[in-house]
């Protein structure tokens, strides 16, 4: 084997630089959070810090912003498998059925194009838009509608985030779909024609059926994200006025560490998050290997 | 796809028009920021813009580049792209090329070993521990040195070498070639396709990076042009920019509000112009890496 080793040694060699980005700046820190199970002080060090077990873990189930946080995060998780999940697939449908070239390009292109945008600028264009003296406003004033602080109420941020969270997305994630579809036998379609089947029957019975496989080995990658909801879009889109429905965990977490620097604390939160988010998506792998034949090696 | 596969009819017509009003709501946001960034600031904050500038003016262009923050961050921004994007590319297609050889010694654990990270890590917190203990705090290379591999990039990379057909590169190994030879003579020229599709999403996720600007660095010099947006949009910096412009030119009419979407605007339009040529690589990018795995 070490005979296999040398003589393979520029190989391997080429993989030394990759290892070593991936021990510096992921396997370390992974070790690192160990800090969560201590009284960790940056200026004690690692080693230096008192291990208190789960005292943390402890300590943050008791406090109420982090329920809230847990609360906000499953429910915008949940809305978001429940929207924002099918909707490249609806808009994939929309797309393939849609015969002008032209018109079909351009949407792609207009559609694709807000998922190359940072959320720094999305979140910008929507406070810009929503604000009390901004251009929403003034067109449901218009319809004789009072303005409506859209940015300042709790109970509206749910329905503003997934909104545009979707909007920026759809586009790019109707890729997969339109992929799937086009993969699907045309023979098929002829065969419904000769027989008299519309466009809806063909779509139900043809076209959803055929792009099954794809929806549901979607599905079962993203489960894990029901725990998950991206930092940036939280992060960006949050502010004061409605942190009570607007912080996640990911910003519950950033906060206590970062802000107040609580490392220890944050890390724990962090950790506890992971696993699970870890464990569903790990569970989805398996039901896609399994199911699917889908293995990442 | 010669196949006729939907009739024309009432159905359709709906299609266009709900798919027409996704692309209005996609657009519009943008062309309402730039009408307001070239329009009379103390004009747009008491009336409407709609879809025209009230009062062209390029005033508020002018007035942000008195504070050459902006020009510091945009030089940031371009360098840490440029860079990060290169070093990204050396480091992942060496892995993926070594990876690529199936007779790779140990090939499944280190392939193991790559793969782990992309599916768990250790959170923030460790990550801020360990980037101020590697003294990358205020130090540029914190830009490009977390990102120097890309395990998704390296797994596109890697099907598409695999895919190279051997006698290129045994022709040229019976030549004498080293493997690294091989490597920056034959397999990089012959795949330009994936390359570019690589660079592209590097590209994109250095351009757009904010985070790391805002949690790693405070001094302000060294601040991308997205950290530096988020700073002017979220933590109200216009103000002090307008105090400059105002200090520059005291006839000037400019509001923290016309600051922000200039700004704003600023930051989109690379992005914006350079997308159109390279739609067509993301989608395929995407399309490689999803279906292969």
């Amino acid at each position: 084997m070490l005979k296999r080793v040398w003589s393979q040694r520029m190989l391997l060699l080429f993989l030394l630089p990759g290892a070593a980005a991936l021990i510096a700046f992921n396997y370390i820190p992974m070790a690192g959070i160990l800090i969560a199970f201590q009284d960790y002080k940056p200026q004690n060090g690692f080693f230096g810090s008192a291990f208190i077990g789960f005292q943390h873990f402890r300590t943050f189930m008791d406090d109420p912003a982090f329920h809230a946080a847990l609360k906000n995060t499953l429910g915008i998780g949940f809305l978001s498998l429940l929207f924002a999940f099918p909707a490249p697939i609806v808009l994939a449908l929309m797309i393939d059925s849609v015969k002008n070239k032209g018109f079909k390009r351009l949407t792609q292109t207009i559609t694709y194009m807000p998922h190359f945008l940072s959320w720094v600028i999305i979140a910008g264009l929507v406070y810009r838009l929503l604000a009390e003296d901004g251009v929403v406003n003034a067109l449901i004033g218009y319809f004789g509608i009072s303005p409506i602080s859209f940015m300042r109420s709790p109970e509206l941020y749910w329905l503003i985030f997934i909104v545009v969270s979707i909007l920026k997305e759809v586009g790019w994630g109707s890729i997969i779909y339109l992929a799937a579809i086009s993969s699907i036998d045309p023979e098929l379609y002829n065969a419904a024609s000769i027989d008299g089947a519309g466009s809806w029957k063909k779509m139900l019975y043809i076209t959803l059926p055929g792009i099954a496989p794809a929806i549901a080995l979607m599905f079962v990658l993203n489960l894990g994200t029901i725990v998950n909801v991206g930092f940036d879009a939280a992060f960006n889109l949050m502010n004061p006025l409605v942190m009570s429905t607007a912080d996640v965990v990911d910003t519950y977490v950033y906060r206590t560490g970062i802000l107040l620097g609580r490392f220890s604390y944050s890390t724990a939160v962090g950790l506890c998050q992971s696993v699970i988010s870890f464990i569903l998506f790990f569970v989805g792998l398996k039901i896609a290997k399994k199911y699917f034949n889908y293995s990442i090696i | 796809m010669t196949t006729k596969r939907f009739s024309a009819g009432p159905a359709s017509l709906l299609n266009y028009v709900l798919l027409a009003i996704l692309c209005i709501l996609t657009v519009y946001p943008l062309v309402y920021v730039f009408m307001y960034s070239v329009s009379d600031a103390a004009a747009a904050a008491s009336r409407n813009v709609t879809v025209y500038p009230i009062d062209f003016t390029l005033d508020n262009y002018r007035s942000i580049f008195v504070d050459n923050r902006i020009l510091k961050a945009l030089w940031i921004s371009v360098e840490r792209t440029v860079l990060g994007s290169l070093l990204h590319l050396l480091v992942t297609g060496l892995a993926a090329y070594a990876f690529s050889k199936e007779n790779l010694v140990m090939r499944r654990k280190l392939l193991l070993f790559f793969i782990v990270p992309l599916y768990f890590n250790g959170g923030l917190l460790p990550f801020y521990v360990q980037i101020i203990n590697l003294g990358l705090y205020n130090n540029f290379l914190v830009y490009i040195l977390p990102t120097a591999i890309g395990i998704f990039n390296m797994l596109v990379m890697k099907v598409f070498f695999e895919q190279l057909p051997r006698s290129l590169e045994e022709s040229a190994k019976v030549d004498g070639a080293g493997e690294f030879t091989v490597f920056t003579r034959i397999i990089v020229p012959s795949s330009m396709p994936v390359i570019a599709t690589v660079i592209m999403f590097i590209g994109v996720q250095q351009w757009n990076s904010w985070f790391d600007g805002l949690l790693f660095a405070n001094k302000a010099d060294l601040a991308p042009l997205q950290t530096l947006l988020y700073k002017i949009i979220m933590e109200n910096q216009a103000t002090s920019m307008e105090q400059m412009a105002r200090l520059a030119n005291a006839n000037v009419s400019v509001t923290p509000e016309a600051i922000k979407m200039t700004t704003l605007i600023l930051s989109t339009v690379p992005m914006l112009v350079v997308y159109p040529f390279l739609q067509k690589y993301f989608v395929k990018g995407m399309m490689i890496g999803a279906v292969k795995g």
